[in-house]
């Protein structure tokens, strides 16, 4: 894993893993440059969807080998967790 | 008199008052803006508005008892006494006298407040053509606010195939609409407000037709469905607004996070998106301190729910600087110094008796080049509850720049549990994202109404200051020192449509199909709604252009025209001059 790509929150959610295998993260792919056609590949392969080349963002549900696969790809920039986000009434 | 100037109704209730007196204004007081005051020595007055020129001088009306509220306009509201409509009407420089028309309950006085009703009847504007998105906990398919409006769910929550741009959910047109249910009742009552259609509780933008993404609410899936409502607002040829009534802390609150970015990307010449401040304005849950080299600083705050499992703090602070963090739990137990680990797992957990503390400090962000370090919390067997009690966030600088330090807490309650006390609290930067990106249109709540009688008729009220910042509405600026929020808009009392799948309390029932509300989750469809008849005007307006507007066009009272606040933003919203 190169952990200098990957932000705090999933490191921290990558401590707890269990199964390498089980796609249990939510995350946000930034890449630092757009992707080529075998990228492109490989993106859809991890079950990437709404593949748009000129995006500098993408979605995916990974596991914990597929976000270290990614980590070491020169092209990828970051991986962010998703965060749940709230309503906001005050109220309960 | 002239009465042809004066509308039909205010022209019968007026010869009511001629030949009962004030008795026969009493059948009008239940519909139209007539006060017929039992108070002998005040007279029985009517509100109004009055079409005219939109330079007409009309101060000399005051001599005669007839107060106008506007000194220029081409539609203004007035009260007078009903003896002087006979003169109102006789003025060279009125054209037509509207009565103003009790609606009873809350939108109305929403709507009015910020001039909306003057704006669509001088423009004739009501969203038509124009793709209201709303991502949210869902709308109710049946209620007759949206009847033949909603054009496509995108159910993120039910099992199915998903849509391009996300393989997950059913999306549901037609018939099958009534496959998704909002059982929260957020949606509805959003979605109600930017485009409801009733004669009594409508929204903004009643004509314009509604894309819903019913959301579980993490940031990945609500990028997913911003793409998703852009892309069938340009199959269809449309211009679009997105309202996102969501928000969190986990981010920079810098504008630099994901979801924000995304939102960056994908806003433009008619793809507006308008967001909620957040409602943390009560609530200590950001501190900040500024670290000095060779010295520490300690960050107390207090948990305290006895039932919480886990709480996170999440803390942002210059690159240029590199600390060391450590944690005391109410027993006093600290966890070691832990330092920015640039490489390898940032991640070190310390099991104390009476608390397990996972810091986890990793190098420089590469979106914004800050440090981020989060805290996780837990009890100190598995399944255990977090001690209640203070706890100590302590910071220290070894050397280089002075570093100040912002950190917000997360407990994932609805109500903050996890606040920060002491002299670290700042009342700041409590915008979250997505209220945080550039483009959005980030709106702060106004109160514009403390009171309503619900269904049983009992009168309801809060305890909010009528007529300024609800005191929930939370406080930019942003990290970076952009200003956040952009204007204020009414979010409290609000009626809007309520979802029959929703568990309402009848104290917040206005009627079996409307129910009250508050919160910046209320204020940001109001201006969702507003750009939406701004896109019906000029397809092409982006969010620079609408922000300029909106900015042009909201005020502060008592401040100079540009002034930014960082409750307020640049002001509460005015729709009559757009």
């Amino acid at each position: 894993m190169d952990y200098q790509k990957v932000d705090a929150s999933l490191a921290l959610a990558l401590s707890d893993v269990q199964d390498q295998d089980a796609r249990a993260f939510q995350v946000f792919i930034h890449v630092a440059r757009p992707p080529g056609p075998k990228e492109l590949a490989l993106l859809e392969d991890l079950g990437v969807t709404g593949i748009t080349s000129g995006r500098s963002v993408y979605t995916a549900t990974l596991s914990a080998n597929q976000v270290t696969q990614l980590s070491h790809m020169p092209w990828v920039r970051a991986l962010k967790l998703s965060q749940k986000l709230r309503l906001l009434k005050p109220d309960a | 008199m002239t009465p042809e100037k004066i509308a039909p109704e205010l022209m019968l209730a007026f010869e009511d008052y001629q030949q009962e007196g004030r008795s026969g204004l009493a059948l009008h007081a239940r519909s139209l803006g007539v006060l017929p005051s039992e108070n002998i020595v005040k007279p029985a007055r009517t509100v109004v508005f009055i079409h005219c020129d939109d330079q007409a001088r009309l101060d000399h009306l005051a001599q005669r008892g007839i107060r106008i509220n506007q000194a220029i306009g081409r539609i203004r509201t007035a009260i007078l006494p009903m003896d002087e409509l006979s003169t109102l009407s006789d003025d060279p420089a009125v054209q037509r006298i509207f009565p103003s028309r009790y609606l009873r309950l809350l939108m109305d006085v929403a709507a009015g407040k910020v001039h909306v009703p003057q704006f669509r009847a001088s423009s004739g504007l009501n969203g038509q053509g124009v793709i209201v998105g709303v991502v949210d906990s869902g709308i109710d398919p049946n209620h007759p606010a949206f009847a033949g409006r909603i054009l496509r769910i995108w159910d993120q929550t039910l099992t199915g195939p998903g849509v391009p741009e996300g393989g997950y959910g059913a999306e549901l047109t037609g018939n099958l609409l009534t496959l998704s249910r909002d059982t929260n009742g957020h949606g509805t009552h959003v979605a109600g407000i930017a485009s409801g259609s009733d004669a009594t509780f409508g929204g903004i933008a009643p004509n314009a037709e509604l894309v819903i993404v019913k959301s579980d609410l993490q940031d990945t899936q609500i990028s997913d469905a911003i793409r998703y409502i852009f892309r069938i607002a340009n199959g269809l040829g449309r211009p679009a607004v997105i309202n996102l009534s969501i928000g969190g802390h986990f981010d920079a609150h810098d504008g630099s996070d994901s979801l924000s970015l995304i939102i960056d990307s994908e806003s433009g010449p008619g793809r507006i998106i308008c967001c909620a401040a957040g409602n943390e304005g009560n609530d200590n849950i950001h501190a900040q301190s500024t670290v000095l080299p060779g010295t520490n600083r300690m960050m107390q705050f207090r948990v305290h729910s006895t039932q919480l499992r886990q709480a996170l703090l999440n803390g942002w602070y210059p690159g240029s600087a590199s600390l060391e963090v450590s944690i005391r739990t109410p027993g006093g137990f600290v966890t070691p110094w832990q330092a920015v680990i640039a490489a390898g797992n940032p991640s070190r957990r310390y099991n104390l008796p009476d608390a397990r503390v996972t810091v986890v400090t990793p190098g420089p962000d590469p979106a914004n080049g800050d440090h981020n370090f989060i805290v996780a919390m837990n009890g100190a067997g598995v399944g255990s509850v977090l001690p209640a009690g203070i706890w100590q966030l302590r910071v220290r600088h070894a050397s280089g720049t002075q570093a100040r330090v912002d950190v917000w807490t997360l407990d994932g309650q609805q109500s903050p549990q996890v606040l920060f006390s002491g002299t670290s609290v700042r009342d700041s930067m409590k915008v979250g994202s997505p209220g945080t990106d550039a483009a959005a249109i980030t709106v702060a709540s106004y109160t514009t109404k403390d009171q309503w009688r619900d269904i049983d008729g009992s009168l309801r009220s809060v305890g909010l200051a009528l007529d300024t910042i609800s005191d929930f509405s939370s406080e930019g600026p942003l990290r970076n020192g952009a200003q956040k929020p952009d204007v204020a808009a009414p979010g409290a009392m609000i009626v809007s449509a309520l979802s029959a799948d929703s568990p309402a309390s009848r104290p917040s029932m206005v009627n079996s199909r409307f129910v009250v509300n508050a919160g910046t989750s209320m204020a940001a469809p109001l201006v969702t709604g507003i750009v939406a008849l701004l896109l019906q005007r000029d397809r092409n307006l982006d969010p620079v252009g609408v922000k300029a507007l909106l900015r042009a066009h909201s005020s502060i009272p008592g401040r100079a025209a540009g002034t930014f606040d960082a409750k307020w933003g640049f002001g509460l919203i005015d729709a009559l001059g757009l």
